[in-house]
């Protein structure tokens, strides 16, 4: 068995963690409380670290740059909604970053879909091909809504979208599980060969 | 029939408890297949020549670090034993230490020398505006420092490339966690400044990339932990996600068996 105490504090957090597939209840609720706490704390000390200090305080103050000035003022009215009367100041920073969101939607969202066009574009010698090539005419059929699903050659098709829609997310599905299992084996790995020293 | 309809759901997680207590202290060592995928990320790096620059987006944090980090640790050994140049960036602060302690432990199992062969940028603010800065200078959109806040003047990796872009960099792999990430590394710089990009894809997101696996915007795609497993065998060197793959076949067959059993129960009780 490990003598080392940050396997012991971590074996402490995962099983206090896992003790919630029992059932809720206070010792989980501690780390619960603790996860939050840290990031908090980590997300504050990390945004000092990495953002007000080299730009605000090397680039702006120390080199008199002071275009930064702009984004440190933006980012200031974002706390204005917890001043009484004075929330409205915080939209035009809130109206600064969706413009941009948008913007950025519009200029850069639009390419990795022309290559997924280009993609679908194929020769059907295959049955890969030809399968492919039916799910993304078919899929793209079953969300056509400015026609009836009731016309003859949309029931069939829609039909057929539908199921191809269905493996796709039995696919994701099955990934999901996959995911939750691959978090699962680190603790796994940590609670056994780690901590108590079995196999490995 | 009923008992089974009824099943208290903890019975479930017990199982898969024990049967990976099992092979996690007694492995399996079952056959591991490589996939297309993973291999175009290996031919990839195995065709750049040595010296050529490679950079790793670290864009993730500890929640999934189990899944990623030995899909970083194979890739960044293939690329020292190509002798090649890393350069490591993430727009996830949570990410901290993780990817560089992997990263330094190799340095110095390849003999390798910080600021020659590896630079680490660190976090930087600002997400995908910053990202799209790095495609025309580093140095503004790092504030000119690595993570340890020294100039990237410094460093002779970090003097010869100006920027995320041809011909500094000739390969990025991005390791996400979510947005931002690979999908905006495609859209800002692959797309609009042709450098070709690979993704080690966390297995939750793995149906969603295949696509751009297919056509040709990923250059591939190491899936999950299953990847990392399939990258350990390809450079010789089984480890963490090999052994995995036990636990991984035989949760996947409980599941399926579950599903089965759960389909079956509901066709014979329908209507009752």
């Amino acid at each position: 068995m490990s003598t080392d105490v940050g396997v012991w504090l971590q074996v402490i957090c995962t099983i206090g963690v896992l003790t919630y597939l029992y059932k809720e209840n206070w010792f989980w609720r501690i780390f619960e409380y603790a996860i939050v706490a840290g990031y908090t704390g980590y997300s504050l000390a990390y945004g000092y670290h990495n953002y007000i200090k080299p730009f605000i305080g090397e680039k702006m103050i120390k080199e008199g740059q002071w275009s930064f000035l702009i984004p440190l003022i933006l980012g200031i009215l974002l706390y204005a909604r917890f001043v009484s009367g004075w929330g409205w100041l915080g939209r035009y920073a809130m109206a600064y970053m969706i413009g941009y969101g948008a913007g950025y939607t519009l200029g850069f969202d639009i390419k990795p879909l022309l290559g997924q066009i280009r993609a679908s574009f194929i020769s059907l010698t295959s049955i890969n091909n030809i399968i492919l090539w039916l799910f993304i005419v078919t899929s793209l059929a079953y969300f056509f809504f400015t026609v009836s699903k009731e016309a003859p050659a949309m029931k069939g098709l829609s039909t057929v979208g539908k199921w191809a829609v269905m493996i796709a997310l039995g696919a994701s599905f099955g990934n999901t599980i996959l995911y939750r299992y691959n978090l699962l084996y680190p603790r796994m790995k940590l609670l056994f060969n780690t901590w108590l020293g079995l196999g490995g | 029939m009923r008992a089974l309809v009824d099943l208290d759901r903890r019975w479930i997680f017990l199982v898969v408890f024990i049967l990976l207590a099992i092979v996690v202290i007694w492995p399996l060592n079952l056959p591991v297949r490589v996939t297309p995928m993973t291999q175009g990320i290996y031919n990839y790096i195995e065709n750049l020549p040595a010296g050529s620059v490679l950079w790793l987006g670290l864009d993730y944090g500890p929640s999934v670090a189990g899944e990623l980090n030995p899909q970083l640790t194979a890739v960044v050994e293939h690329a020292f034993r190509k002798n090649l140049r890393i350069i490591t960036y993430t727009m996830w602060q949570t990410q901290g230490t993780i990817g560089r302690n992997i990263i330094d432990k190799l340095l110095k199992e390849y003999k390798k020398e910080y600021g020659t062969d590896w630079v680490d940028l660190g976090f930087k603010p600002g997400g995908i505006t910053n990202l799209r800065l790095m495609t025309s200078s580093l140095k503004e959109a790092a504030a000119g420092v690595d993570y340890q806040g020294k100039s990237l003047d410094e460093f002779p990796l970090t003097r010869e490339v100006k920027a995320l872009d041809k011909p500094y960099v000739a390969f990025i792999i991005d390791f996400p966690a979510g947005t931002p990430g690979a999908a905006e590394y495609l859209a800002i710089v692959t797309e609009v400044k042709g450098v070709p990009m690979g993704v080690g894809q966390i297995q939750m997101s793995v149906a969603d990339s295949m696509q751009f696996v297919h056509s040709g915007q990923y250059k591939g795609m190491i899936p999950g932990l299953r990847g990392a497993a399939e990258y350990e065998k390809l450079i010789g060197k089984p480890g963490t996600a090999v052994r995995a793959m036990d636990g991984q076949t035989l949760a996947a067959g409980f599941v399926g068996l579950l599903i089965v059993l759960g389909n079956v129960i509901y066709f014979s009780t329908r209507g009752r």
